[in-house]
């Protein structure tokens, strides 16, 4: 009741006098324009301004091609198997799969770098910081360390020689063939299906 | 004066269509060049009615059904019409975004009516002039229309599809296409009324 209401204070939409001039609304939505139209003369002019241009529109002349679609013999030597772009891009999946396979579990089996490289510097060796003094005149500045002429002087730790920086990714040379192989057969793919056409989307 | 109403004399899928497809999925070639016979008309129409341009149409109508021989194997039972007229949709589309058709001047420079072939249906001289003349002023009404909502009026107004045919054409819900054809149609009715004097008496606007 509350909708009817709702709908008879207001005109047909852009898409109802479309769908009207095309006889193609149902059950209530028809009868509802139909009641409206007979009250309402600006949708129905719109209604039969909108029937007027279909009808143009329909009675329009249908053009003939200048010349015949002709097949020819390049288009036929061109033709390629549906098969050969499927398998391209399924060798390209599959290498891409086992790529991300074999790197995700050689990350996870390689040590942490960040434990190994960078040892954790006993505090005994660091020696007391330098203090910075200021002479009796106030006029110069030295830095001195305190006295503890006991302590050897820092040294900094060497890295082992077989530890990476952090963060960096090493390749192997089966993860390059991958990658080769995900490259090559994509590249393939891409090739063969523009090759093919690309009428279809 | 009077004009009866006219329909395209497009043709409707063929009861023998299935069985060329069949033939043109072996590798049949002249199989496939009598179905693009069948459909070369359409496909002609809708590629004109996008680009305004005849010799565009021709180029698009041999693209069309070049692509559709390669990718004929890849068809599965259904509306050819639809699947045929998808892909000079596309064909149309591409080269409406390509740089060729930026490099056009003007909307009005596209029209090459004098290329056109129209069919001469048995009308007087005077019916027919009155036709051309009336595309002519629709064909420019219709270039000004955004690009999808062109594609669906052509579809389903010119070409004569239903909505699900045209919604498996442009590749869209059917909710979608009646937007855009209601879109389009208000678009036209407001440039037909603006140039009314350029059409024939019972299609006016505002009379």
């Amino acid at each position: 009741m509350f909708l009817f209401l709702r709908r008879s204070r207001r005109h047909l939409t852009q898409s109802e006098l479309s769908l009207s001039a095309d006889g193609a609304l149902t059950g209530h939505d028809r009868q509802w324009a139909e009641s409206h139209l007979l009250q309402c003369a600006e949708c129905a002019r719109s209604t039969v301004e909108l029937r007027r241009v279909v009808n143009a529109l329909r009675w329009m002349p249908a053009a003939t091609p200048i010349r015949p679609f002709v097949l020819a013999p390049k288009a036929i030597a061109r033709r390629t198997s549906r098969l050969q772009p499927r398998l391209a891009l399924g060798m390209a999946a599959a290498s891409l799969a086992a790529l991300v396979a074999v790197s995700a579990t050689d990350l996870t089996l390689r040590p942490a770098h960040n434990e190994t490289s960078i040892p954790a510097v006993p505090a005994a060796t660091t020696g007391p910081r330098p203090v910075a003094t200021v002479g009796p005149a106030g006029s110069a500045t030295e830095i001195s360390s305190p006295a503890t002429p006991e302590a050897p002087p820092p040294t900094a730790l060497p890295l082992p020689q077989s530890a990476e920086a952090p963060g960096t990714l090493r390749w192997w040379p089966w993860e390059l063939a991958l990658a080769s192989v995900f490259a090559v057969a994509s590249g393939l793919a891409l090739f063969l299906r523009r090759r093919t056409g690309s009428g279809l989307r | 004066m009077s004009l009866k109403a006219y329909s395209p004399p497009m043709s409707q899928p063929q009861p023998d269509d299935d069985a060329l497809i069949q033939l043109c999925q072996r590798g049949d070639h002249a199989a496939f060049e009598q179905l693009a016979h069948h459909y070369e008309r359409q496909v002609y129409n809708l590629a004109y009615r996008m680009t305004g341009s005849a010799s565009v149409a021709q180029d698009i109508l041999q693209d069309t059904f070049t692509s559709a021989f390669r990718q004929i194997g890849r068809y599965r039972a259904g509306n050819f019409r639809a699947w045929i007229l998808r892909i000079a949709a596309n064909a149309s589309k591409d080269f409406l975004r390509s740089a060729d058709h930026r490099k056009q001047v003007s909307l009005e420079h596209l029209t090459e009516t004098t290329l056109v072939q129209w069919p001469d249906h048995g009308e007087s001289p005077e019916d027919y002039s009155l036709r051309l003349e009336l595309a002519n002023v629709l064909q420019q009404a219709i270039l000004r229309l955004p690009l999808e909502q062109r594609l669906v009026l052509v579809l389903i107004d010119v070409q004569g599809l239903d909505y699900q045919a045209a919604a498996e054409s442009v590749k869209a819900p059917v909710g979608t296409v009646k937007s855009r054809l209601s879109r389009a149609r208000a678009a036209m009715r407001v440039h037909l009324a603006s140039h009314t004097e350029l059409l024939p008496e019972q299609f006016r606007l505002n009379k």
